[in-house]
């Protein structure tokens, strides 16, 4: 009978794995499958883009609102100091440092919730309006764009908004490979977890790259209130 | 193999730090020659350095050993 279970069993762990893939070719299909997602959020983020340049012009030509350029420089030099933990996170892992991978995750994390920080409270203004009701006090000179404030404020929420979703689904992702690395999933040679989440992130900061000077730098400052 | 792990580290920061670089650069060309398409070439030469340096994006026609 266990003759019999064992023969059973062979053929069951057969059956499972009759149709896997070697690893490296599975995770050429993996990088293939990732990159092809990433190459579909490009429209929408193309939409936006365009959106900005057909809708941000007057008759002089290019314009954009007159936005805090500190907050956006400390915004865009937050997110660069996070992919640059990112991608140290996977060059650990790629040598076997473990808790060199872990720490630079942690620090990608916190980097990127600082940078989500940074568009609520600082550039939506959302800091602003909670101390102007509590307290009678604003911190920062520009008065911050609204969503109701014409074709700009649209814009800019547009942008920023689709922007900052994926980044709180990248800081998940983050979480979910710190969870996993806790419990040593990732080695030396085995670590597309870590390797999907980096390229993600990065894109998330590839996308920011562009949306920095298109919200912030191209085109003469206007105001923008309705 | 050390020399491996210290060259990759070495190549990741000096990759940020001319994305760091090239950002205030952005800035210095806003404020001062206010060029549209200066501002985009040098966006685009950012992201070049991020999908190539860390998104790895040659590996998509890399034949994995293991």
């Amino acid at each position: 009978m266990s003759a019999v279970t064992t023969h059973h069993d062979d053929h069951a762990h057969d059956d499972t794995h009759a149709h896997e893939l070697p690893y490296g070719q599975q995770l050429r299909a993996n990088r293939l499958g990732l990159w092809l997602f990433l190459f579909s959020e490009v429209f929408l983020f193309v939409g936006l883009f365009a959106a900005r340049f057909y809708l941000w012009r007057d008759a002089s030509g290019v314009v954009r609102p007159e936005l805090d350029q500190v907050a956006g420089l400390i915004a865009t030099s937050v997110l660069l100091i996070s992919s640059y933990f990112m991608v140290r996170a996977e060059v650990a892992v790629q040598h076997g440092e473990q808790k060199k991978m872990h720490n630079s995750l942690i620090m990608t994390f916190v980097m990127g919730s600082l940078f989500l920080l940074s568009v609520i409270f600082i550039e939506w203004g959302v800091l602003d309006l909670i101390l102007d009701n509590m307290f009678g006090v604003t911190l920062f000179a520009h008065e911050a764009i609204k969503p109701g404030d014409g074709a700009f404020g649209a814009v800019f929420y547009g942008m920023t908004g689709m922007h900052a979703l994926h980044v709180i689904s990248g800081l998940v992702l983050i979480l979910i490979i710190l969870a996993n690395g806790h419990k040593g999933a990732f080695t030396e040679e085995r670590h597309w977890g870590v390797e999907a989440c980096a390229v993600y992130w990065h894109y998330v900061d590839v996308v920011w790259i562009f949306f920095y000077p298109a919200l912030y730098l191209i085109g003469t400052a206007v105001t923008y209130h309705t | 193999m050390q020399d491996n792990k210290r060259a990759a580290y070495a190549l990741i920061r000096n990759v940020f730090l001319v994305l760091f670089v090239v950002s205030l650069a952005e800035l210095a060309v806003a404020i001062y020659l206010e060029s549209t398409v200066l501002l985009l070439l040098l966006a685009s030469a950012k992201a070049v350095l991020v999908v190539y340096y860390f998104m790895h994006i040659y590996r998509l026609w890399r034949q994995e050993a293991h």
